[in-house]
Parts: structure tokens; C-alpha cells; sequence
């Protein structure tokens, strides 16, 4: 049985909206398919080394502990770097796709250097951006709509290397003014759908898998189909919800 | 100017109820603090005897109903915000609605409305429980919670009496920046675990980020505290809960140690959080100077908040209404079905209204896992429905098994077709599914209007 390597990076300190939601999603849907999951956690001062993963997911946290956070990626981002280059999948959310960037600019103007695996820069904003976030998004030419929540003071914008996830349709997105949201450079997808996005979008969750499944393997795998009756129905609710609520 | 405006407000409220519209809880106080914003300020000085503030993310209510019902048993009259209107608004109504011998008001806070609340009510007591991460998009993060708490708890007088629960590790880091503090806490009992749960907040040490080890863990992040890196450590608690004992759904029993010796405490509410709970009310009611016997009696013959350990008999089943609307309070809940040997009917309700909190990323934080071969059914209900189904899924409990029905009349049907008379139902919701589940029920002729709770 193939093995597929999850990463759950500090779910210690990131993982206040229920981040392991996406983990267990994740898991699932490899088991339900007849392969493995493996999920080890690396923490701070843990060691992260790039060949020992297919999929590294990192979630979102309070801001006293993603500055802890921060500060031990920076011990890590040549690893980082070097698992992207390798085409390792990598989900980053919410306090996630900002640590993927080049940096963030506090509200003090402090800057914190990002692990560098998008091209992106991240300053905070004054207000925070809360609510439904529904987007067109768009991976290697499929679309499909993808529905989640966001919650962040940062605005975040993509340099030339970074494509964006997709489109807002409905709320905010990267930085409220250029409608796009969330980023994809080789297989690091950063998003601002922050805590449990993948179970009401298994569109999304299945094409983190074949990349997954294609690091692991080497070959790109025909996924096989599951019922998706329930996620489609929760998602549904979900992008009324989001245009009936005030 | 402030009389037209008190009857101003008064009449609102009259005219509110009479309409059956949200029973007047809150409407008066808020047409009042429009007119007359500093009346709050006005109307808590007239208390005589002081004004006890209760905060916490979970167990206020049940608390300040414990502090009332002991309060009512020796004598005293006080004044109380009820039905969880816990916002200046409800409690600006309460005042209004005061009768003048009342001299003691005793009020559950909103944790978020605190900082705001507390220079205006000037409490004599300030009793803070816990903070869990509860409604992130209302309240921001956890963090910024603490960091308000901690900046009013700095410009309090001295003569406000502090009582913060011990176990909570940025609680009791507040408490240390106060003069005039009593911390209560829950000695080591066999119902603590070694193992902090996934959902747990403030592992960190809020003097100097350290990690924290933890020799006990009672719920989400309270416990037995200790960082690994400065000298930080769980305060010895001059109110300790020792020698606990959790008997099932019907209550709990344990022994309240103070400088006055021990005293035995028993309450008709499950889980080892009414333990908490009943320790807080045990402390404030000391430090008022209630007696021993009349704070066992008060906590002993007490009837379950609105929705919290409420049984409500429905066709002949037994409803008990456990209000779940945050991770570390429906891990509480779920626990305290564990306690029971039998398998339990069980219907889940998921509502994502304001008040309930926008956001359902939370259920992913619920360790539902624990209970999914200990059901007898499970319906799931709510707005979110279908959000809440999917967690159940990836539980590991068959979707073909569960009952999806969002409509609260929906589920009521239910539960009347699949359940015998006789038998009983644990019923979980967030705070606006608790709201239409009592309307539909309301209607039915099952109970009462909440409003008409005292
Ligand atoms: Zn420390």
C-alpha cells in the first residue's frame, strides 16, 4: 500500500479555526481510496526535513504564537525552499500564506521575514477583514467554487511568480481591493480560508492529493470517485449563507 | 431629563414583552443608554451593597445563578441580569427594573463587553472563570481578550475584590497584577487527565512565553500549570475543590476547602465545569459573607440556568438541553455523556447567526470522536446542518445512521417518531438553535417563555 507522508506543521501554536479538519479531510479521502496516511507533527525546535513529506499543511494561530512561529521557520526556510523546488504540496492558510511569503509589515511597521515559497508580501491592515469568503478558483486550467471563512488584518499582495488561487466572488480575499485571494506557485497553494476549508471543498482537497499521490509515486494517479453528496450539500448552504447574511 | 428617560425606557419594555417580542430584556436598557449613556454608571451606584461581576467564556450564567439562589437563601435581595442578557443593555434593564430595597446587584458579563463595563458597574467583586477561544469572529482572538482584561485589571481600585480560578493559566497571570485577589481552583482528582487536548488555548506562559507543563488537566487548557521556563506556576487556591465525585447526568459532589474549613458541596449539575463553576459561586458567596450552611442549601436545591442541564419533557421524553456553542464547553458536554453507562439519544443543532458566531470553523475543533459508539441515534439540525454532518462523517460515524433534519420543527417530529416515551434525549445547540428549538417547543405547549425564568 502506498504511503502517503502528511506534514501538520505547529499544531501546537496554528491551529485556532480547527485547523485538523483539513488534516482529517486529508486522511480520509487518501484511506477511503485505498492508500495510507502517515501524519507527524513538527513543532518548534523539531526538524523539518524536506524528503520525508509528500504534503506539508500549516494552519492559522493567535498573534503572540505565530511570532513564535515565525521566528523558528526562519531556522527552517532553506528546507522549505528546497521541499517546494522538489514539488512537495504544501497548504498554507490564513497566518499560513502570510508566513509563505516574502515578509510581513506589523501594524508598528515591524517587519517579519516569510519563508519565501510564494511570492507574496504581507502588511497589516486597519481593520480586520472578517466573514463568507466564495471564489472562483482556478487550478492548471479546471475551476471550480470553492467556499470557506476568513478573518485577518494583513492585505496581501502577489508578485509576478505567484498566480492567485481565484477570484472573490463573494467577501474579501488577499487585500479587499484587487479581488483576488489566495496564491499558487508550483505545487504551494496559500489561502485565506482559513481553518477547515477542504471539507466542503473536495475539489480542492483532491487536487492537493494527486499532487501528493504524484510526488510520492512519481506518476500522475487517476483518483477514483466518492460520494461527495454531503460536502456538496454543506457547500451549498454555506455560499447562500454567505449571501444572505448581513 | 433622566426621569423621562427611565420611563422612556421602562415603557419599551412593556410594550416589548406585551408584544411577545424578546420577552424586554434588553430593549429598555438600550432606548436608556441612547438617551442617557451615563445613567449605568448612576444606576450601579446606588447599590449599597456592592455589585459582584461574573465574566468567563463559559459557566458566567450558571455561576451568577449560583451566587442568586444562595444570595436568596440567606435573605439578601439583590438585583441580576437574567436569561443571559449580559451586554450594558441587559444590564442597564435589570437596574431599571430594581426594585429599591434590592442593594446588591449581581451580574454575568459578557467577556468582551467587560473592559467596558467593568469602570461603569465599579464592582466590589470581580469574579473571572476562564477563557476559552469561543466566537472568533465577534471577539477577535484570544490574545487581544486577555490583553483587555489585562489593562482594566490594572486600573482597578484596590478595594475590588479579585476572584480568578487558578487554573487558568492567563487568568491567573492577571490576578497576579491585583492587590486584593483570591484564586479557587480543583485539586488533583482522578477525573484530571496527563494530556492537554487538540483544542486547547494559552500553552504558553503569559510572563515569558515559555511552554507550559501541565501535571493535571481538567478542561481545555486549566489545570495544574507550571512553566518550564521561569518561575510561573498555578497559585495554591484559597477556595480548592478536593475529593470530587461526578455522578453521571444527575450531578456532582465534592468538598470546598477554604480557611473555614471544609465544607461538603453538592449540585444537581453534571460535569467536573459545574465544579467550577459552583467553586466560584462557593468563594464570592464566602467573600459577601453568606454562610456555610446557607451556601449548601442555595447550591444544593438549584434549578439549571436556560439551557444549561435543562430537562424539558416533550411527548413524554425527557429533553436535557445542554447549550453547546464552543469547543471547550461541547468537549465538557460530551465528556459529561460519558459518564453515563447507557447509549444516548442525541441531536446535534449548528446555527452560524450573530449571536452564535458567523463562523463554524469550531466543530472541527470538538472532539465529537469520543462519543460516536456510545449513541444510540443521532439527529443533526440547524442552519448548518449539513457543516455539522460532515464533522460527524469524518468522526468515523455512518452518514447512512444520521438523521439530518435542519428545521427545528424537524427535528421535533423526529425525535417524537424514533424515541419511546420514557426515554431521554440529549439535546446540544448553539445559543439561536437553543432560541428556536425553545420557540418550536414553546409552541407545542412543552414550556415556558425563557423571559418569564427569574
Ligand atoms: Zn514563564
Amino acid at each position: 500500500m502506498t504511503e502517503i507522508r502528511i506534514c501538520h506543521l505547529y499544531p501546537k501554536e496554528m491551529n485556532i479555526y480547527g485547523d485538523r479538519g483539513n488534516i482529517a479531510v486529508l486522511q480520509k479521502r487518501l484511506e477511503w481510496r485505498g492508500y495510507s496516511a502517515s501524519i507527524t507533527s513538527v513543532g518548534i525546535g523539531d526538524e523539518f526535513n524536506p524528503n520525508n513529506f509528500d504534503i506539508c499543511y500549516l494552519g492559522g494561530g493567535q498573534d503572540r504564537d505565530q511570532m513564535l512561529v515565525a521566528h523558528d521557520l526562519g531556522k527552517k526556510s532553506a528546507a522549505f525552499l528546497s521541499a517546494a523546488k522538489d514539488g512537495v504540496v504544501f497548504l498554507w492558510v490564513c497566518g499560513g500564506i502570510q508566513l509563505a511569503g516574502v515578509g510581513y509589515t506589523n501594524s508598528d511597521g515591524n517587519r517579519i521575514s516569510g519563508v519565501g515559497i510564494l511570492d507574496l508580501d504581507t502588511s497589516a491592515g486597519s481593520s480586520r477583514l472578517i466573514g463568507d469568503l466564495v471564489l472562483d478558483a482556478e487550478i492548471e486550467g479546471d475551476n471550480c467554487r470553492v467556499v470557506g471563512y476568513e478573518n485577518h488584518a494583513g492585505r496581501t499582495f502577489l508578485g509576478p511568480d505567484a498566480t492567485p488561487l481565484g477570484s472573490v466572488v463573494k467577501g474579501h480575499g488577499n487585500n479587499d481591493t484587487d479581488k483576488t485571494e489566495g496564491a499558487i506557485q508550483r505545487r504551494v497553494v496559500g489561502t485565506y480560508m482559513h481553518g477547515p476549508l477542504l471539507p466542503k471543498n473536495p475539489w480542492l482537497a483532491d487536487k492537493l492529493l494527486s499532487w501528493a499521490i504524484e510526488h510520492n509515486t512519481g506518476e500522475t494517479p487517476t483518483l477514483s470517485s466518492l460520494d461527495n453528496s454531503l460536502e456538496n450539500l454543506a457547500q451549498q448552504v454555506a455560499i447562500s449563507r454567505a449571501g444572505m447574511k448581513r | 431629563m433622566r426621569h423621562i428617560a427611565l420611563s422612556l425606557a421602562k415603557t419599551a419594555g412593556w410594550i416589548s414583552r406585551a408584544l411577545g417580542r424578546g420577552g424586554g430584556t434588553t430593549l429598555p436598557g438600550m432606548i436608556l443608554l441612547k438617551l442617557r449613556p451615563h445613567t449605568l454608571r448612576e444606576m450601579a451606584q446606588e447599590l449599597e451593597d456592592g455589585v459582584i461581576v461574573i465574566s468567563a467564556t463559559n459557566g458566567k450564567t450558571t455561576t451568577a445563578r449560583m451566587v442568586s439562589h444562595a444570595a436568596h437563601e440567606s435573605g439578601i435581595t439583590f438585583v441580576a441580569n437574567t436569561s443571559g442578557a449580559n451586554l450594558p443593555s441587559g444590564i442597564a434593564t435589570a437596574l431599571l427594573r430594581r426594585n429599591p430595597d434590592e442593594k446588591l446587584g449581581v451580574f454575568e458579563v459578557d467577556e468582551a463587553a467587560l473592559p467596558e463595563l467593568v469602570p461603569k458597574l465599579q464592582p466590589s467583586v470581580l469574579v473571572l472563570m476562564n477563557l476559552f477561544r469561543d466566537q472568533l469572529d465577534r471577539y477577535g482572538e484570544l490574545e487581544s481578550t486577555i490583553q483587555k482584561w489585562e489593562e482594566m485589571i490594572k486600573s482597578l481600585p484596590d478595594t475590588t475584590k479579585l476572584i480568578i480560578n487558578a487554573d487558568d493559566p492567563a487568568l491567573a497571570f492577571l490576578g497576579s497584577l491585583h492587590q486584593n485577589v483570591e484564586f479557587f481552583g480543583i485539586e488533583l482528582t482522578h477525573y484530571g487527565s496527563k494530556t492537554i487536548p487538540h483544542a486547547a488555548d494559552s500553552l504558553h506562559c503569559q510572563k515569558c512565553d515559555g511552554p507550559l507543563n501541565f501535571q493535571q488537566v481538567t478542561i481545555g487548557h486549566l489545570g495544574h500549570w507550571k512553566c518550564q521556563n521561569c518561575e510561573s506556576q498555578r497559585p495554591k487556591p484559597s477556595f480548592a475543590g478536593d475529593k470530587i465525585n461526578l455522578q453521571g447526568l444527575n450531578g456532582s459532589k465534592f468538598i470546598a476547602v477554604s480557611q473555614t474549613g471544609p465544607l461538603e458541596i453538592q449540585i444537581p449539575l453534571a460535569g467536573i465545569h459545574n465544579v467550577y463553576n459552583a467553586l466560584a459561586a462557593y468563594a464570592t458567596c464566602s467573600t459577601i459573607g453568606i454562610s456555610a450552611t446557607n451556601i449548601q442549601k442555595g447550591l444544593s436545591t438549584l434549578s439549571a440556568a436556560f439551557g444549561r442541564n435543562e430537562i424539558i419533557n416533550f411527548e413524554g421524553i425527557e429533553l436535557l438541553i445542554m447549550l453547546a456553542k464552543n469547543p471547550a464547553g461541547a468537549n465538557q458536554n460530551l465528556r459529561t455523556l460519558l459518564l453515563e453507562e447507557e447509549k444516548n439519544h442525541l441531536a446535534v443543532l449548528l446555527n452560524d447567526r450573530t449571536a452564535d458566531g458567523k463562523d463554524v470553523s469550531w466543530i472541527w475543533d470538538v472532539d465529537y470522536e469520543m462519543i460516536v459508539d456510545r449513541l444510540a441515534s443521532l439527529t443533526i439540525s440547524g442552519d448548518r446542518a449539513y457543516d455539522l454532518a460532515l464533522r460527524f462523517h469524518y468522526s468515523g460515524f455512518p452518514t447512512t445512521s444520521m438523521h439530518i433534519t435542519p428545521s427545528p420543527q424537524g427535528l421535533l417530529e423526529h425525535l417524537k417518531s424514533s424515541i419511546k416515551t420514557g426515554e431521554k434525549a440529549i439535546i446540544l445547540p448553539t445559543y439561536t438553535a437553543m432560541l428556536d428549538l425553545r420557540s418550536e417547543l414553546n409552541k407545542m405547549g412543552a414550556t415556558h417563555s425563557f423571559w418569564e425564568e427569574q
